[in-house]
């Protein structure tokens, strides 16, 4: 008989419902970081284009300033989210090929890549979030 | 870890390594849910408050636009309700991860990996309607 320690300390096994679960979220994840990248690339080469065109429109050395600390902004911006993206995309591709093959090592670093979307998603919002206080109390 | 036992199994198993995995990402999902609910939240405020000053500035003076106020409004409402139904989704993932990690329980796991997948259901459809928005809107700046 089983015991609350026996429970605990035995691995649990990926069921077949979990794994149906897991197989649709790697296709949506799939599906949300390609777009993800390719909006980060999109975007970012937009702004900057669009912020360019303003640049060169202001001859003033204030305007051209204060432009140049958006464009950087905003690549920064892209560069982060593009990061969260592809980390996304790894861990969608290999929870993929783990369930598609029970394969455990893809399985771990499966795992491994979504705490690593995660805890870039968590500093960006913790740096967005000190900015938006700085901006609204200064 | 991997263990040789595991790496010949034909399931895939929820190890001490994928445990502390989880621990870190629940956390920080958990944050990340909570301070998005908190946005939505002001974005709603602002939808009200703001809102009506854009929709002013539009419809004065010699811009008139009409209903382009208006569409501001209602564009940052539907921000505010999409993204607090994200954030939702994305907190009861966090939290059944959690509470599965810590008290071992697989009913919590199961529902927490329904919920993950929920969440990325939300945010493909938002992506969706998003991606093609900016794209319409990008040939409608080509175009004009």
């Amino acid at each position: 008989m089983e015991t609350q320690q026996d429970i605990l300390s035995i691995d649990w096994q990926v069921d077949d419902e979990v794994k149906n679960y897991l197989y649709q979220t790697s296709v949506l994840a799939k599906f949300v970081a390609t777009l993800g990248m390719f909006f980060a690339v999109l975007t970012t080469g937009k702004t900057g284009f669009e912020l360019v065109k303003m640049l060169l429109g202001y001859k003033e050395i204030f305007f051209s300033n204060y432009i140049i600390g958006t464009i950087i902004g905003a690549l920064m911006a892209g560069a982060v989210y593009f990061v969260i993206s592809l980390f996304t995309f790894r861990f969608a591709v290999k929870l993929q090929l783990s369930v598609k093959t029970t394969d455990q090592r893809a399985f771990n670093t499966a795992w491994h890549h979504f705490k690593m979307a995660y805890r870039s998603m968590g500093i960006m919002f913790i740096i967005y979030t000190a900015l938006m206080l700085m901006i609204f109390l200064f | 870890m991997d263990t040789p036992g595991n790496l010949l199994q034909n399931n895939l198993y929820i190890d001490e390594g994928i445990e502390s995995h989880f621990k870190e990402s629940g956390k920080w999902a958990k944050y990340i849910a909570i301070t998005g609910m908190l946005f939505s939240g002001i974005a709603l405020v602002a939808s009200f408050t703001l809102g009506g000053r854009i929709e002013g500035a539009l419809n004065s003076g010699f811009i008139m636009s009409g209903t382009a106020g208006f569409m501001v409004i209602l564009a940052m409402l539907l921000f505010a309700v999409a993204y607090f139904i994200l954030s939702h989704y994305m907190y009861r993932f966090a939290n059944k991860l959690l509470v599965a990690v810590d008290t071992s329980d697989r009913y919590e796991f199961v529902e927490s990996m329904r919920h993950l997948k929920n969440t990325y259901k939300v945010m493909a459809i938002l992506f969706s309607i998003y991606f093609l928005l900016f794209i319409g809107g990008s040939i409608a700046d080509f175009i004009w």
